[in-house]
């Protein structure tokens, strides 16, 4: 349609038009003042065109955004580096505040799953121990200490040194002034199979361990000193930003240096898969050997995954390797062999698969009732797929249907 | 957040020039370089282009403040990833929709935002108040509250197409629809605009 024939409401969605509304230039200028001389009687709608689309454009002048810009602003300075680069403060992120609480729940659900195991294995299948399992925390006296989560108590060396303080579930170490020339001390927790455990270190950073995993840290950070924890298995971290000292999570394939952020690793050793996936903030993973190394730097909704020495960066969907921290179990496009370690995991099982054919099938399935066992869940997938299985004792076998 | 270079074609029948001056480039290459000065003049120059738009989205004003407080606080965390932006308001525009959209999910707000039409939520608009000095126009009352007989979708494309001045195009891509139908829906809700304003302006 050509200009001479628009009305008012053509004139209003037309881009051309409205660019000469609101930014005139001797192009558009004279582009339109030629088309008027020669359709005059256009001129009118124009006219009306134009008062609308001013008026469509008026900002509205209210106190209460006014002060919502200053008071936002205000926020975002002190979150920011912006303020940190003219003040040289140092900041915490306020995220560590809601997801705490919001995990207790989950996490304690998880924990009456545990009681369905019967037998056990210790963190490593190779270290087979009888009896429920355990957690268990490792001083730095070399002494070996049991966690209960049913327990409220201090947390203390022989010498009567305290470290800091169990509450249920979640561990917290105090923060002590260290001094610059001592040694650092390093405390390993191990969480087994069918539980999952809390632990805040001494410089807040809060981490969720998730079953069969393993975590070597220092009971203190040093001043100046780099901030590194050692992971096998898989934990999810809130981590206390602190420029001066940068915070790795150091596993055998990879490692994770972070920014102050909130992010995911996992790294079993029985599954021979490492990676990091990054809810938020900034982190950079790089191999453990590299000397002079240049992190791979990953942004919220990535993975990074350690593939033959080299780390790969893919777009993933976050939800899917936190859920486990809420106690759900979440699998998308995944290997039925895969699907079984985590389950195994997960219900303290030990599952042997004599249909292999299953394996390399993938499924999708979220299993957000945190009360379903292990065998509802494998229903599931027996209706999908039909297979057999017995359960005896902590002893899962699948068999080929009949 | 997405690294987003914006090209600008025009959709009208007139041949048309890049509206986004270089200074906005320049103002975004100042920021990605870490001057806090340019980071400020962009949050200020956006800040209620934005905020309006946020609650065209989802009408709950925390929320949206929450998520326009992030998204800045993450554009400075993050400039080094940044790519160019030709349009730093269309670029805002998309990840706050989207972040919007996220978190509203996540706070069981979601309303159904996917497709328009029954978006319109009686009552839980926000309370808009008076306009100021000019505030005696007949017309411009009259047009608050034609405003509010359309749905929110349709909201939101006038909002982007008149108080944010993106095109059709970069609408199209802002909310991920297909351009033509940014085109009709346009189209539609300014006739619906018109038909409801007869009433007010004979």
């Amino acid at each position: 349609m050509e200009y001479q024939h628009y009305n008012e409401e053509d004139f209003i969605r037309d881009d051309f038009f409205l660019q000469w509304v609101r930014e005139p230039d001797e192009d558009s200028n004279s582009f339109w003042k030629e088309f008027q001389e020669k359709y005059p009687e256009q001129r009118e709608v124009m006219d009306r065109a134009r008062e609308m689309v001013l008026l469509l454009t008026t900002r509205k002048n209210e106190p209460k955004v006014r002060m919502a810009k200053g008071r936002i602003w205000d926020t975002i300075q002190e979150q920011t580096a912006v303020t940190e680069a003219q003040q040289g403060v140092r900041r915490l992120k306020k995220d560590t505040g809601f997801r705490p609480l919001y995990m207790v729940s989950g996490l304690i659900v998880v924990m009456g799953l545990a009681i369905l195991g019967m037998y056990t294995f210790g963190v490593f299948t190779d270290h087979k121990v009888a009896g429920p399992p355990k957690i268990t925390l490792q001083l730095q006296d070399g002494s070996q200490q049991v966690i209960d989560e049913s327990d409220t108590r201090t947390i203390t060396t022989k010498e009567g040194q305290t470290l800091g303080n169990q509450d249920k579930h979640i561990l917290k170490y105090n923060n002590t002034q260290q001094d610059a020339t001592e040694e650092l001390a390093y405390n390993e927790l191990k969480v087994p199979y069918g539980k999952n455990f809390e632990l805040v270190l001494s410089d807040s950073s809060h981490i969720y361990l998730n079953a069969g995993s393993t975590l070597r840290f220092p009971v203190q950070f040093l001043p100046d000193q780099p901030r590194d924890v050692y992971l096998e298995g898989e934990a999810f971290f809130v981590v206390a930003s602190d420029k001066e000292r940068p915070f790795t999570v150091v596993t055998d394939k990879m490692n994770t240096r972070v920014y102050g952020t909130r992010f995911n690793v996992t790294s079993y050793k029985n599954e021979g898969n490492t990676y990091t996936v990054l809810e938020e903030g900034s982190v950079g993973v790089y191999p453990p050997e590299a000397d002079e190394y240049v992190p791979v730097k990953i942004v919220p909704g990535q993975r990074a995954v350690m593939e033959n020495g080299r780390v790969a960066v893919e777009e993933v969907r976050v939800e899917k390797f936190v859920a486990w921290t809420r106690g759900e179990l979440y699998f998308k496009n995944d290997p039925f062999q895969l699907i079984l370690k985590k389950l195994e995991r997960h219900y303290n099982v030990e599952i042997e698969n004599r249909y292999p054919k299953l394996n390399p099938l993938e499924f999708t399935a979220t299993f957000k009732d945190k009360t379903a066992e292990v065998g509802e869940v494998l229903d599931v997938y027996r209706k999908h797929t039909p297979f057999n299985y017995v359960r005896e004792g902590n002893k899962i076998t699948i068999t080929p249907p009949h | 957040m997405e690294d987003i270079v914006w090209n600008n074609s025009m959709s009208g029948t007139g041949k048309p020039r890049e509206h986004h001056t270089d200074s906005d480039a320049e103002l975004w290459a100042a920021f990605l370089s870490g001057s806090a000065t340019a980071f400020e003049t962009i949050y200020s120059q956006n800040f209620e282009s934005l905020y309006y738009y946020g609650l065209k989205l989802v009408p709950d004003v925390a929320l949206v403040e929450d998520c326009i407080q992030e998204l800045f606080i993450l554009l400075w965390d993050k400039k080094e990833r940044l790519g160019k932006a030709k349009s730093i308001r269309g670029y805002l525009y998309t990840v706050l929709r989207r972040n919007i959209f996220e978190e509203a999910r996540k706070r069981g707000k979601m309303l159904s935002l996917v497709d328009g039409g029954e978006r319109q939520l009686a009552g839980e608009t926000p309370p808009e108040e008076p306009m100021g000095q000019e505030e005696g126009e007949e017309l411009s009352k009259a047009l608050d509250m034609v405003m509010k007989t359309l749905s929110l979708k349709q909201q939101e494309l006038l909002h982007l197409k008149y108080h944010g001045q993106m095109n059709n195009r970069e609408i199209a891509r802002i909310t991920k629809m297909p351009y033509s139908q940014v085109c009709y829906h346009l189209k539609t809700a300014i006739e619906q605009l018109y038909g409801n304003l007869k009433r007010f302006r004979p």
